[in-house]
């Protein structure tokens, strides 16, 4: 079973807490749909300049990239893509991007794990699946 | 009355917009600080600006300070500058060289009304939102009303400091005398605006 067959059981969740999701959105399913789609619309583009950052070795765009899609999970995580993401808005600042690369690569399993709960918990208490447009907009971009 | 939602990051930009909205006040967004100026040139409704702090060109800190030599006139005359919520997922540390922390120092020395950290608890947002609301001028009647939640918020932060300086008695009992005060003139406002 991996990681992400794990986040389709109900309740089964290693990234998001359901209730502190539910309570970001006030308890209203359209609205969390609405920042779910959304999420999975902005999440890509994020991770794309984190990437063209460390291809372009430019420490400064890395930071800011990372500290931008830090931005944007917190609301649903404070855990392990959490942690990644501080790790290289960190490592752009102090411009050490020697392991950048490394953790790129475990921070697009983590946010493939946290699309694939957040698209369940949608699933869930929406009633159904985002837009074909974001359905598969979390495919890993390898660098 | 309006509030301006200012954010680089587009996501959050909308997040914390329509979180507005659903507090039931009116919102209207920006992308960096420089469109934010300009709104707030243009748009006299708004009162209330709620900014990140990190964000490419002007930052947080610098928008507040344009805002504040902004002039603004209504028909009754000038109007104040609006207040402002800054927003940052950067944390205080003390003797922290990050220029980041250092511009956040800075903003709590400017005098910005409220430092809140990401991600909100909407709560505090929206009990922060009721009192500055509260305060705001209000630019479709006649008038300008008082704006009591700027020198409570500095007052309370004073306090806090006087708290972590070590005199804890004295400063926990003023506060919570002060935040007596407050409510009820929150209270006697809110009495006001039902006759």
């Amino acid at each position: 079973m991996t990681r992400s067959d794990l986040a389709s059981i109900p309740g089964n969740w290693r990234l998001i807490n359901r209730e502190e999701v539910l309570d970001m959105a006030m308890g209203d399913v359209e609205f969390l749909a609405e920042m779910i789609e959304l999420f999975l619309s902005y999440v890509p583009r994020q991770m794309n300049d984190i990437k063209q950052a460390i291809e372009e070795n430019d420490s400064q765009k890395l930071s800011d990239a990372a500290h931008a899609c830090k931005g944007t999970i917190s609301n649903y995580t404070k855990l392990e893509p959490f942690h990644l993401l501080q790790s290289l808005e960190n490592d752009g600042k102090s411009e050490q991007i020697q392991e950048t690369r490394i953790k790129f690569h475990l921070l697009e399993k983590e946010i493939s794990l946290l699309s694939a709960e957040l698209k369940m918990l949608m699933v869930q208490e929406c009633g159904h699946s985002p837009s074909a447009e974001h359905a598969g907009s979390t495919q890993r971009q390898s660098l | 009355m309006k509030i301006l939602v200012v954010d680089d990051v587009g996501y959050t930009c909308h997040f914390h917009s329509r979180l507005v909205e659903k507090f039931g006040y009116t919102a209207c967004s920006a992308t960096s600080g420089y469109e934010a100026l300009n709104y707030l040139k243009t748009d006299n409704d708004i009162s209330i600006v709620v900014t990140d702090l990190m964000m490419r060109g002007m930052d947080g800190v610098d928008l507040f300070r344009e805002a504040q030599t902004l002039e603004r006139f209504t028909d009754e005359g000038p109007l104040d500058p609006p207040q402002f919520i800054l927003m940052t997922a950067l944390r205080l540390e003390k003797n922290s060289q990050d220029k980041d922390v250092q511009r956040l120092k800075l903003a709590k020395e400017l005098g910005v009304a409220k430092i809140m950290f990401k991600p909100l608890d909407q709560d505090e947002l929206e009990a922060t939102l009721k009192d500055m609301a509260m305060g705001a001028p209000n630019t479709a009647s006649n008038g300008k009303s008082l704006d009591l939640f700027t020198p409570t918020q500095r007052l309370k932060e004073a306090v806090k400091e006087i708290i972590d300086s070590g005199n804890a008695g004295a400063a926990e009992q003023f506060i919570g005398c002060l935040s007596e005060e407050v409510t009820s003139l929150q209270k006697f406002l809110e009495t006001l605006e039902t006759i």
